[in-house]
């Protein structure tokens, strides 16, 4: 097939249906919202736990627990999303994610060890997942 | 920097509409692919191996609960060809 066979009219028609398509796909792949609270909750312990002494343990625990969540819902979609790493908005919203994560992996250890206040860590993780699942709740609501 | 270029092995309604669901996704399985395209299953695997075979698809089985299920994915190649062929559409259509 040459391009000087396609009309424009039949161009229009097939960017419309790949359009189509593609909002078929964020439709399928989209995790639920509890599969997105379980990944907020887990990325919080993470940070908390890792200001833990023998946190080791814990970290195994939640990184196996992460796995599982994924694969799960990998399993009920039949399909994995694709990673917003390659697009500029992705990759400025991971750089987000981390600069939150470290900061408050510092804030926690600062409360913890400066101020003495032993729930500086549970703060700092539990802090961390409100955002996380506000950001993704929000996000839900819109898309909806 | 995308090349506009008319792609014949992807423009067929079917494999358009195919790579199109498989753009945003990492890989698919098999049967979700059949359902939202609306084809059989033996029509679904004579696309799939018209792709494969001009490298744009890789289809990798995997046993899961027993059963072995096809998981589908584009390659660079393929994402960039049908990157190309909308660039190539949107020239058409007075978009680009």
């Amino acid at each position: 097939m040459n391009n000087s066979q396609i009309e424009p009219e039949e161009a229009v028609a097939a960017l419309a249906d790949i359009d189509h398509m593609q909002t078929v796909a964020g439709g399928i792949s989209e995790e639920s919202r509890w599969t997105k609270v379980a990944v907020a909750l887990i990325a919080g312990g993470l940070v908390a736990t890792t200001m833990a002494e023998n946190s080791g343990t814990y970290v195994a625990i939640l990184l196996a627990a992460l796995v599982g969540v994924l694969s799960s819902e990998r399993q009920r979609t039949g399909t994995s999303a694709r990673s917003h790493s390659h697009t500029r908005s992705g990759r400025i919203a991971l750089f987000g994610v981390i600069l939150l994560a470290v900061a408050l992996y510092a804030g926690g250890i600062v409360l913890r060890d400066l101020a003495g206040w032993s729930w500086g860590p549970l703060l700092a993780g539990a802090v961390l997942a409100a955002t996380l699942i506000g950001v993704t709740w929000g996000t839900a609501s819109e898309d909806q | 920097m995308i090349e506009s270029r008319f792609d014949p092995v992807i423009h067929a309604p079917a494999r358009l509409q195919l790579c199109a669901l498989l753009v945003p996704l990492q890989d698919a399985e098999f049967s979700i692919l059949a359902t939202e395209l609306e084809v059989s299953d033996s029509v679904l695997s004579k696309h799939i191996k018209q792709l494969a075979e001009a490298g744009y698809l890789k289809p990798v089985k995997r046993k899961s609960g027993g059963r072995q299920r096809t998981w589908v994915s584009l390659t660079t190649k393929g994402r960039k060809a049908f990157a190309g062929h909308v660039a190539e559409l949107q020239r058409l259509a007075g978009m680009g």
